[in-house]
């Protein structure tokens, strides 16, 4: 196994085009597990920590760009964030433990793209972009795109950051895992809302670990415009999701359960969201 | 809507192996001519404080500086056996094997006048022809239960607690979250009040645990949960403020009155919260442990 540490962006894109088989070592959290368990062999291992293009956070006029290699207590601890984005800085908090959020990275998470992973329902929500950059291309996909039609990541890529547009959106996370830290996401949703004099004007809404990807629930985010917030907590929103869990997990043995679970998780992430104030 | 509750649940708890099984504990103490004190027992520490408590036992009983003892145990060529450390009975039963090498020591020791150090009290023993060295033993008197008549002594001595619990229940998720746990147990007189606290606070820990999320996977006889990262035990962000109280009534057999305490620390702990939780939604948890899907299908049960 070769290994290399390039200090720059260009470095790795030629890296990805040589070798054949590699693996970009971001955070590591579950890169190292799946060869210690002999799940993968890579050739070639790239650790891209060393390169700090990667690891920063800016503010331009319209959007903030995250670096692929922005561990989660950035995320947690970022000004940007916390002005910005509450659902990120929520579902940052709440992932792993301290050791795991100081190692993994917000472009692992979504590299690896784990059905119960726990910044992208976030993301989705926020409408976010990838920007994948390979030798000669560079590629702007929305990320909800990216998961609906599996036009994943190709070899010769890389995730240099993640653009999100900087509108005044209100946004909320909630997780239900088995524990209060180091635990995988049963259900996580994640909001987003754009209110004016308490009337919807934009509704996001997305589901995690109730499907093989992350989805939105494009029924409700339709009927919810132009309604009052109160709208939210009434029936109809809660049956529209009921139905959404049943049609996607129909036949898992969770399927009873999380059908039900949605609810709580769905309304104690509008509540975070601050919409209700 | 997240729903508050409390329980309680309280427990007696025999200690010792009991029903007339050999239960023997064995310790030496020994006065060597370099004027020091060796306790030798064979109390496994696994956490639980089992030395300290033994070092205390003979420091008490020979009333001699701490720095002057020095315990030797778990080389099994060199000690004879105190059985093992489980039935709560190390402090109990052990802890008497100590005390009895300690107060035969102390006896020969008390036969010779001097008023100078352990080094010349030695060498006015070995010259006496007294015993430097004195056998520890405790066997503890318990009997068959005759299952005629019922009548017998299955253990000596007995344990006592209660445990509150104070519980969150989200009724929409089935989520539970301690909020707060208190405990009272009688294990009588606390040898060590420090470590007997981190007795309490971790068969509490053990005990929430054991009421809201372990739980072994089982298909076709193979464990599907063989990791921490996936058979869950409680981290430090799910547990509460513990308080803790000991009642401390003598028991009469016990070195300097004290009981066992292990195991009985998580007993209470897990119907304590099934019984808050059912204070807190009105749903009665039949099955451990109360995961938020056992939680919120029971409430979707009893609602229909």
């Amino acid at each position: 196994m070769d290994f290399y540490q390039p200090l720059c962006i260009n470095e790795v894109k030629d890296l990805l085009v040589q070798s054949k088989f590699n693996k970009l070592l971001a955070g590591g959290t579950d890169l190292v597990l799946d060869i210690k368990r002999g799940k993968i062999n890579p050739e070639v291992i790239i650790d891209i920590n060393r390169i700090e293009a990667l690891k920063d956070i800016r503010e331009d006029h319209h959007e903030i760009s995250i670096g692929s290699m922005v561990c989660f207590s950035q995320l947690k601890d970022n000004s940007l964030m916390n002005q910005y984005f509450h659902s990120i800085v929520l579902s940052a908090s709440h992932m792993g433990s301290p050791q795991i959020r100081n190692m993994a990275t917000i472009g692992g998470n979504i590299i690896n793209k784990a059905s119960a992973a726990d910044i992208i329902p976030c993301l989705i929500s926020l409408n976010a972009v990838l920007v994948l950059e390979s030798k000669d291309s560079i590629r702007y996909i929305n990320l909800e795109t990216y998961f609906q039609n599996e036009d994943w990541i190709r070899k010769d890529e890389i995730l240099t950051k993640i653009i999100i547009s900087k509108k005044n959106v209100l946004s909320g996370y909630n997780k239900l895992g088995k524990r209060n830290s180091l635990a995988i996401a049963r259900i996580n949703v994640a909001v987003s809302f754009m209110i004016e004099d308490k009337i919807i004007k934009h509704m996001s809404i997305c589901l995690g670990a109730v499907g093989r990807y992350p989805f939105r629930v494009k029924e409700l985010e339709e009927k919810a415009i132009g309604k009052t917030v109160d709208y939210l907590f009434s029936e109809e929103p809660l049956e529209i999701l009921e139905q959404q869990v049943y049609k996607s997990i129909k036949g898992r043995s969770s399927m009873p359960f999380k059908k039900e679970a949605i609810k709580g998780v769905y309304k104690n992430a509008v509540m975070s969201s601050g919409v209700m104030k | 809507m997240k729903r508050k509750g409390i329980g309680y649940a309280s427990i007696f708890y025999g200690t010792g192996y009991g029903n007339g099984f050999p239960d023997e504990s064995r310790a030496t103490a020994e006065l060597t001519k370099e004027g020091q004190i060796i306790i030798s027992v064979g109390v496994s520490e696994v956490g639980q404080g089992g030395l300290s408590v033994m070092e205390q036992i003979a420091v008490e009983t020979l009333k001699i500086k701490k720095d002057l003892i020095k315990l030797q145990y778990n080389n099994t060529s060199k000690m004879r056996d105190s059985g093992t450390a489980a039935a709560s009975r190390q402090t109990y039963n052990t802890g008497n094997a100590v005390l009895d090498a300690c107060r035969k020591l102390k006896d020969n020791m008390n036969k010779v006048k001097t008023n100078k150090n352990l080094e010349n009290l030695y060498v006015q023993m070995k010259d006496c022809n007294i015993d430097t060295k004195t056998e520890g033993y405790f066997k503890a008197t318990t009997s068959e239960v005759d299952l005629e008549t019922g009548q017998g002594a299955p253990y000596w001595p007995y344990t006592f607690g209660v445990q509150k619990a104070t519980v969150e229940v989200d009724d929409e998720t089935g989520k539970v979250d301690i909020i707060e746990v208190t405990s009272a147990f009688d294990a009588g007189k606390i040898v060590n009040p420090i470590t007997a606290q981190g007795q309490i606070i971790g068969g509490s820990t053990m005990g929430i645990g054991y009421a809201i999320m372990e739980e072994v996977n089982l298909n076709q006889g193979d464990i599907q949960n063989k990791n921490f990262s996936d058979y869950i035990i409680p981290t430090s962000k799910d547990i509460p403020k513990y308080h803790t109280y000991f009642i401390e009534d003598v028991e009469e057999t016990g070195p300097y009155g004290a009981k066992g305490l292990g195991e009985p620390a998580m007993l209470p702990m897990a119907p304590a919260i099934i019984n808050a939780i059912y204070d807190a939604i009105g749903v009665r948890i039949y099955e451990y442990p109360a995961t938020c899907d056992r939680i919120l299908l029971a409430i979707k049960n009893k609602n229909k």
